[in-house]
């Protein structure tokens, strides 16, 4: 039986509505995916150029989105008498790969040339946050930050300034990986990660290095060799909105989509199986699975025996790894033991002819130890689907039959959102419950198989990142953003007097607004770069505005496999600069200038000059994109590269043991060797204070903007005007709310007022406020209600500190 | 004959609203202005499902003109400002013909016709015309001299809608909501030929019209949403070697015909129409 309604017999007058007719029996599902390269091929415009074309009245020039939805489309900006009058999708000149674009990416004309840009910089003249503002000049705005900068680093040291990541735009030689972190390392100034994790996401790449030691993902086309796809937490039909063609691509063509989402979403209604999955404990369904596929014997053993530590005996006194060098006099301390069932002993794991026991208990020279895959047994063995029933949610015939058929799928790719996964206190582990899920069935290093949530060339890339952010080696003082409160507050790890924050909207998108403000009020100085006057610009002393990415130039190296070209399409802006500009203007006054003297295109080069294949910046230049040649991946090192790309192809993995590591040592201190389940540390009903705030509160992604960038365009707002909770009518009626009023949420750390949406999607008990809106800052800013627990076993990771747990955050919510 | 038609494959469409945007900047569409919206069948509001959780569903309907054989707007029409082009059946508004009587909007059981009321505004900061530059004059001699079938410079009480992207199609470019769909749920192509990719999905893909009881006969077609594979298709052993790579996926998406995004359009699929004739005052209609 159909699950739908009719859909096509309309009421003329409430035309939005379907009717109640009867359903829709035997109605084909009907795939396209035959048809795709077809249909396009009917009527598409010449391909698009990677030279500005010129036309009797245009131009077109091939460009990327640097965005920070990690979708990094190809785009096509068209320029009519010096002004872009269209953005559109470019092709990557790859058959596999096609054109891609977004509402976000088509509206990014309304960006550049909104009437709301900062035109000049600008010096605060009233008390910090007031609003108060004098137009200055650039030299002087810089001479001042150069001053300040000098007289703060002669009196409390220059790790005292700090520089925030970028977020908001993920290019190269001007974003993430861009002048913030240089100017940083040559004066000696601290520096955020890479991750810029205002958003949180550490937790996964923190979970993934542990045990496979990369945080690499399959390449996007790889979906198609799937034979069930798990979009864990992941609302990609919402988020990265390109990349669902693949899911739906590989869905038409047979695969399984199941969803994991305590929300109904796009994405639910586009798959096989939606499992609302009370908020959090992702990772119990995991272990859930895990104990099926153990109990049922479905898991691949020769993999689990060859390519994970599961056989390594683990001491039981030490909790460590059993060493050759722990029973033999002189052992290699870099040998692991295993229990040979053949000769009934133990020896080196990289002993020939062995049958090594991935199960018992034994004791070696006096010493009990029992194999890493017997631990792991006994850690799911409180899990059974029944008792994963009980804390998920999920029923446990679903969570049976779900395990039967992700280890018979063979492949199963599981695709993982950074939101729904890393944005929780223990996001780490649930994300390491996934990759050893993944692992007992042998998908790891295969096609079709992975946990993956980058599915990008950036992390893999051989670029001459070193000399480029730290030249001449030196290097900035790393202070991951989650720690800037506490080290401005508490001077903790040091502390910090200054800060400069380049396209990051930090006072908008860090947990815990008030904490976050009275840091920000702290500072003895502050310098903001933005495009617009954010609620993080607002409180600066100095506000600079910047280019966008369409007014410099730039390369881009993001969530997917290719380089591409970011040519400078218009001049800048008013009085606009580069970031590479800026920060140069600063360097010089602070005698650094030679570390900001040469042109963009020459830090180009220096960046490609990394890329074993000789990639030049004037090949680049005159094809707009090029695929990431085999060798310019860092990997390629030691595997060969597949197309599609798949990481550990070669089944070599970086990490101590060269194995999947689903037991690590460097956690034993933190009792976390094992991906265990934990409840969350704020939003669950073991938690004394959800008598008082029993509703969780998690902060989605949506499609209407890319964390706070967007927010404030036109066409998008006409489409998204207000903020507003989701919340059931269950919930909703208990508290006598009615969709569209103004409610109040609110719990100790913070109260906002939005909009009620009443609806059914959402799951009772959860409530859900699309984050990032920055409209009606701080009346409706939903980060007055997060938290900055730090979690201090995901520090574990160098360059990976704790995430910020945005998901995991109890509120109430009552009429205003 | 050629009668060009679009089809909308619900099963695919994520409701991202890409097609409404780029429908937005193409034809340089006023604020507040949407020739094609996406619109939610659930809930009361946007993006939210009908039924009680867990047991909820939600699809989206992308909407725009539907293009009708028999349409009801070119019916009413007492200017012929709307009318239906011969050479490939679109319907189409004469931007200096219309007088802004709106009997075409009454008319419309789609709702998806749209009017300037006031002097158009356009986006904030944005003072030049966005998307197609220039205006478009209706090239088909049949349908009489001097029909402007687009204009970036939008005259107010006029009544405007969806052309199809007359100005693209009539250089041979498919409409830009084909182009931009990130989910590639949008076709457009020429219903006439049986052969074509258009003709075919919407046999195969048991496509309907909207309304048909209204006998507008629609050029524009929909795929019913996406049914859940209910069936569990998963059974079978793991294979004793994972670590034999799958079919290069090039080879794969060749299988079945994938990926092949043809930047170069097939020749003769689509013939430009002849260049509009010059224009004679004793032909034109007296509408305007
Ligand atoms: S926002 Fe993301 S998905 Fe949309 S066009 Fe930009 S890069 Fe692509
Ligand atoms: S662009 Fe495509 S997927 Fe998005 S709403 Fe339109 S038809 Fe649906």
């Amino acid at each position: 039986m159909s699950r739908r309604k009719s859909w096509f017999q309309i009421d003329r007058r409430g035309f939005l509505k379907v009717s109640g007719v009867a359903g829709l029996s035997a109605v084909v599902a009907y795939s396209l995916l035959s048809q795709n390269g077809i249909i396009k091929s009917i009527l598409v415009p010449a391909a698009a150029q990677t030279q500005p074309q010129q036309g009797a009245t245009e131009t077109t020039y091939r460009t990327g989105h640097a965005n920070n939805c990690d979708g990094s489309c190809g785009l096509e900006a068209t320029v009519v008498n010096g002004n872009i009058v269209m953005f559109s999708n470019a092709t990557f000149n790859e058959p596999d790969f096609p054109p891609r674009i977004c509402l976000r990416g088509l509206s990014q004309l309304q960006y550049v040339y909104h009437p709301d840009r900062l035109k000049y910089p600008m010096q605060r003249v009233g008390a910090r946050g007031s609003g108060q503002w004098q137009q200055i000049t650039w030299d002087q705005a810089t001479t001042t930050i150069a001053n300040q900068f000098t007289q703060i680093a002669s009196q409390y040291g220059a790790q005292s300034i700090y520089i925030a990541p970028y977020t908001g735009n993920l290019a190269a030689i001007n974003g993430l990986i861009g002048p913030g972190y240089r100017f940083a390392s040559v004066i000696g100034a601290s520096a955020g990660d890479f991750e810029g994790d205002n958003e949180g996401d550490s937790a996964s790449p923190t979970g993934a290095v542990e045990e496979l030691g990369s945080f690499d993902g399959h390449e996007l086309t790889d979906l198609l060799n799937a034979r069930m796809i798990v979009l864990w937490g992941n609302n990609l039909g919402e988020t990265d909105i390109p990349d669902m063609r693949f899911v739906l691509d590989a869905r038409d063509s047979g695969t399984k989509v199941v969803y994991i989402d305590p929300r109904y979403t796009t994405t639910s209604q586009l798959s096989d199986q939606w499992l609302s999955i009370r908020p959090g404990t992702d990772g119990a369904l995991a272990l859930g699975m895990i104990n099926a596929i153990i109990s049922g014997s479905l898991f691949n053993q020769n993999y689990v025996t060859n390519y994970t530590v599961g056989p390594f005996l683990v001491r039981q006194d030490t909790n460590l790894f059993l060493r050759e060098k722990d029973v033999v006099p002189g052992g290699s301390s870099s040998k692991y033991m295993v229990f040979d069932t053949t000769s009934n002993s133990a020896v080196t794991s990289d002993t020939a002819g062995i049958t090594p026991s991935l199960t018992g208990s034994y004791t070696v020279a006096g010493i009990a130890c029992k194999p890493a895959f017997q631990l792991l047994s006994d850690l799911v063995a409180q899990y059974t689907p029944g008792a994963a029933s009980a804390i998920t949610g999920i029923p446990a015939s679903t969570i049976q039959t779900f395990a039967e058929e992700f280890a018979a799928a063979n492949p199963a790719a599981i695709k993982a959102g950074f939101g729904g996964i890393s944005h929780w206190y223990y996001g780490d582990l649930t994300y390491r419950a996934l990759i050893t899920l993944s692992a007992l069935c042998g998908y790891i290093g295969v096609h079709g198989g992975g946990v993956t949530t980058y599915n990008g060339a950036l992390l893999d890339a051989a670029i001459d990142l070193p000399d480029w952010i730290t030249p001449d080696k030196k290097s900035y003082q790393y202070l991951p953003p989650i720690s800037f409160c506490d080290a401005v507050l508490n001077g903790n790890p040091y502390p910090v007097k200054a800060a400069w924050f380049p396209c990051d909207n930090f006072v908008n998108q860090q947990g815990d607004t008030n904490r976050t403000i009275s840091a920000i009020q702290a500072l003895d100085f502050m310098v903001a770069t933005d495009v617009f006057m954010t609620p993080t610009a607002q409180y600066a002393d100095i506000v600079l505005p910047v280019a966008t990415q369409y007014e410099k130039e730039d390369i881009l190296l993001g969530g997917n496999m290719y380089l591409q070209y970011l040519p400078q399409i218009i001049q800048p802006m008013w009085e606009s600069k580069s970031d590479l500009d800026m920060f140069g203007m600063v360097a010089e006054k602070m005698g650094q200038g030679s570390y900001f003297n040469q042109t963009p295109d020459d830090y180009i080069s220096l960046l490609l000059s990394g890329l074993p294949s000789g990639l030049t910046l004037d090949t680049l230049k005159s094809q707009g994109v090029v695929r990431l040649a085999d060798e310019d991946f860092a990997s390629s090192a030691y595997q060969p590269i597949t197309r599609p790309y798949v990481p550990f192809f070669q089944q070599n993995f970086p990490t101590p043991s060269g194995r999947i590591e689903f037991y690590v040592e460097s956690l034993v201190p933190y009792n976390m060797p094992l991906p265990i389940y934990n409840e969350p540390i704020e939003a669950s009903p073991s938690n004394p204070l959800y008598q008082k705030y029993p509703l969780v509160l998690i902060t989605s992604h949506t499609k209407f903007r890319t964390h706070t960038q967007w927010n404030n365009l036109a066409w998008l707002r006409e489409l998204n005007p207000k903020q507003f909770i989701e919340i059931n009518p269950q919930d909703a009626a208990a508290r006598g709310i009615n969709d569209g009023d103004t409610v109040t949420v609110f719990n100790d750390r913070g109260t906002i007022q939005t909009l009620a949406r009443v609806t059914s999607g959402m799951r009772p008990g959860t409530v859900n406020i699309y984050q990032g809106d920055w409209q009606e800052f701080p009346k409706g800013t939903v980060n007055m209600l997060t938290h900055q627990k730090i979690n201090p076993a995901q520090s574990v990771v160098f360059l990976f500190q704790s995430n910020t747990a945005y998901f995991d955050v109890l509120v109430d919510v009552k009429k205003s | 004959m050629t009668k060009y038609g679009m089809l909308i494959d619900l099963s695919r469409c994520v409701g991202c609203q890409s097609c409404a945007v780029g429908c937005k900047v193409e034809n340089n569409e006023p604020l507040g202005i949407w020739w094609n919206r996406v619109l939610t069948v659930g809930g009361d509001e946007i993006d939210t499902p009908s039924g009680d959780f867990p047991d909820v569903q939600m699809h989206y309907l992308p909407l725009n003109c539907q293009h009708c054989e028999n349409a009801p707007c070119v019916k009413v029409c007492p200017v012929q400002a709307t009318y239906k082009r011969e050479s490939d059946g679109l319907v189409l508004v004469d931007y200096d013909r219309c007088i802004g009587c709106r009997y075409c909007m009454a008319a419309c059981p789609y709702g998806v016709r749209t009017f300037n009321w006031g002097t158009p505004q356009y986006s904030p900061g944005v003072d030049f015309p966005v998307g197609h530059q220039g205006d478009h004059f209706d090239p088909d001699p049949t349908s009489g001299p001097n029909r402007l079938v687009y204009t970036p410079d939008r005259p107010k009480g006029v009544v405007e809608k969806c052309s199809y992207c007359v100005q693209r199609v009539d250089s041979g470019v498919e409409p830009f909501c084909i182009q931009v769909c990130p989910t590639g749920a949008r076709i457009f192509g020429d219903l006439d030929d049986p052969s074509s990719i258009i003709s075919t999905s919407v046999r195969d893909g048991n496509a309907q019209q909207l309304l048909p009881e209204l006998g507008t006969n629609p050029q524009q077609f929909f795929i019913p949403p996406y049914i859940q594979k209910d069936v569990v298709p998963i059974t079978g052993n793991s294979s004793p070697s994972n670590l034999v790579p799958s079919p290069d996926i090039i080879a794969a998406a060749e299988e079945v015909g994938g990926y092949i995004p043809g930047f170069k359009p097939p020749a003769g699929e689509i013939v430009p129409p002849p260049p509009p004739p010059a224009l004679d005052q004793s032909t034109a209609g007296d509408g305007a």
